[in-house]
């Protein structure tokens, strides 16, 4: 209910709205991020098991556990979920609003990443306000379309290699593997911080009811997001 | 950016403990919207400002990637057998046994002095990845199969990892070819233990699979054993023809 605060801030009541609520995110954004989460981190941490030589070569019914469930979540990933990516999108006006929002990345969003940084430095530096989302948030969403981009496309060639070893250019697959490897890791590294941001830190994790339940105390709003306007007349 | 201090109520000082409270007025904190971005912004950041941050970013991934691949040389590492088998210079023994006329037991030392061979040959994992060009010392088994002459009855060859659990068998045949060999050193060294020290089987036309590591015994028979992996469904003649 605090969670605006506890940056450390002191911060008054706001008048009679410092309890308000307001409606930040609607049921299919919820819906599309945690589908995506869930079978992103699957692979994630199934994929990782390549770092682990005792976990990776655990078994269940003579098939490597791990491995196959890779590959079985992988295909899901490439071919289902685009599928309800595409459903949303003709369906939610409110998901069309915010993916093209999200990537919507203007002058002063790159500016926001700068100053911000110059500010986590300790330097003295005024990020400028930002709408629904900030510059780091829209990095974020370009990072991790290129990524999931990046991780499909060299994901597949694998998959089919993994299904039949005969019929990709032996060549090719192994000149794709380091690419998946890298980026899986450039990944696991920017979920870990997205994860630490939502969850741990305090003057960001106000931000996680939003996408939990679809809402956020109106104060945390105006303090990280001053220039959203959120929808009238619905703070349930 | 402009000299001259912004509004603080929509353009938010850096310090916490200096932050107003929102503008909350009778309408509610978000009815009072800051005002648009001005072009004091831009200045802030130039374009070729922020393709340098792009490409320091590239770079230090392109860096954290050859790193990665210093370390690991490029090799994951499989293994059913836990713990790793552990090798003792003085209690290794290379056994040779089986359908075979004359069996063997070599020390360590002995193995190295047998005549020797280097092949340099790509290393192709069944999962996709490989490692080119990998220098492999040891002795090829035709070798091996001249100094304990197989019975007429030995027709395939058995391979057994020191940990017990992992084995691979190729035909007598297949052992025969020329760049059929096992090897004590990678790349100029000794084996080290992840990459089956002291001693590993190199069938470099077949997926890696086929070639155990913490190799200690050599089995000639008459009929063939499927190995680990092909016991799981796997392909008893990894044969690489892509």
């Amino acid at each position: 209910m605090d969670s605006h605060l506890s940056d450390g801030a002191v911060v008054p009541p706001a008048g009679p709205d410092a309890s308000a609520r307001v409606r930040r995110y609607g049921v299919a954004t919820r819906l599309w991020h945690w589908a995506f989460a869930a079978l992103f981190l699957c692979l994630l941490a199934t994929g990782l098991t390549n770092f682990w030589p005792e976990a990776k070569a655990l078994q269940a019914g003579g098939e490597r556990l791990f491995a196959w469930t890779h590959v079985v979540v992988g295909f899901a990933f490439v071919g289902a979920l685009p599928l309800l990516g595409l459903l949303l999108l003709l369906r939610s006006r409110d998901f069309r609003a915010d993916l093209a929002a999200a990537h919507r990345v203007r002058t002063e969003d790159l500016v926001w990443v700068q100053e911000q940084g110059v500010r986590l430095a300790g330097g003295d530096a005024r990020p400028p306000p930002p709408g629904k989302f900030n510059g780091g948030q829209k990095l974020n969403a370009w990072a991790v379309a290129a990524l999931t981009a990046g991780l499909a496309g060299s994901g597949v060639v694998l998959g089919v290699h993994w299904v039949d070893r005969d019929r990709l250019d032996l060549g090719f697959v192994e000149s794709v593997f380091p690419w998946h490897t890298a980026l899986a890791l450039v990944a696991a590294v920017l979920v870990a911080g997205h994860v630490a941001l939502a969850v741990l830190v305090p003057g960001t994790r106000g931000a996680l009811g939003g996408m939990l339940h679809g809402r956020v105390s109106a104060a945390w709003a105006q303090r990280h997001h001053p220039r959203w306007r959120p929808p009238d007349g619905d703070a349930r | 950016m402009t000299p001259d201090a912004p509004d603080p109520a929509t353009h938010p000082p850096a310090a916490a403990a200096e932050q107003v409270p929102p503008p909350a007025g009778p309408d509610g904190p978000p009815a009072k919207a800051a005002e648009p971005p001005g072009r004091g912004w831009q200045r802030r950041m130039s374009r070729a400002g922020f393709l340098g941050w792009v490409a320091a970013g590239g770079v230090a991934a392109w860096g954290g990637l050859r790193l990665f691949d210093l370390l690991t040389g490029g090799w994951r590492i499989n293994t059913v057998e836990h713990p790793r088998p552990e090798f003792d210079p003085a209690a290794y023994r290379l056994v040779i046994d089986g359908l075979v006329s004359r069996p063997l037991v070599l020390t360590y030392a002995e193995l190295r002095a047998l005549p020797a061979v280097r092949q340099v040959s790509d290393f192709h994992c069944v999962e996709g990845w490989g490692v080119p060009d990998v220098g492999w010392d040891g002795v090829r088994l035709q070798t091996l199969i001249d100094l304990v002459a197989p019975t007429g009855d030995a027709g395939f060859v058995t391979f057994h990892s020191l940990g017990g659990v992992y084995r691979d068998s190729l035909t007598l045949r297949q052992a025969m070819l020329p760049d059929a060999m096992i090897a004590y050193d990678m790349d100029g060294a000794p084996l080290i233990p992840r990459h089956g020290a002291p001693l590993r089987l190199v069938m470099p036309r077949m997926f890696g699979y086929k070639g155990p590591k913490w190799l200690t015994r050599i089995e000639f028979r008459d009929a063939r054993d499927i190995g680990y992996w092909e016991e799981r469904g796997w392909e008893i003649d990894a044969w690489i023809r892509t």
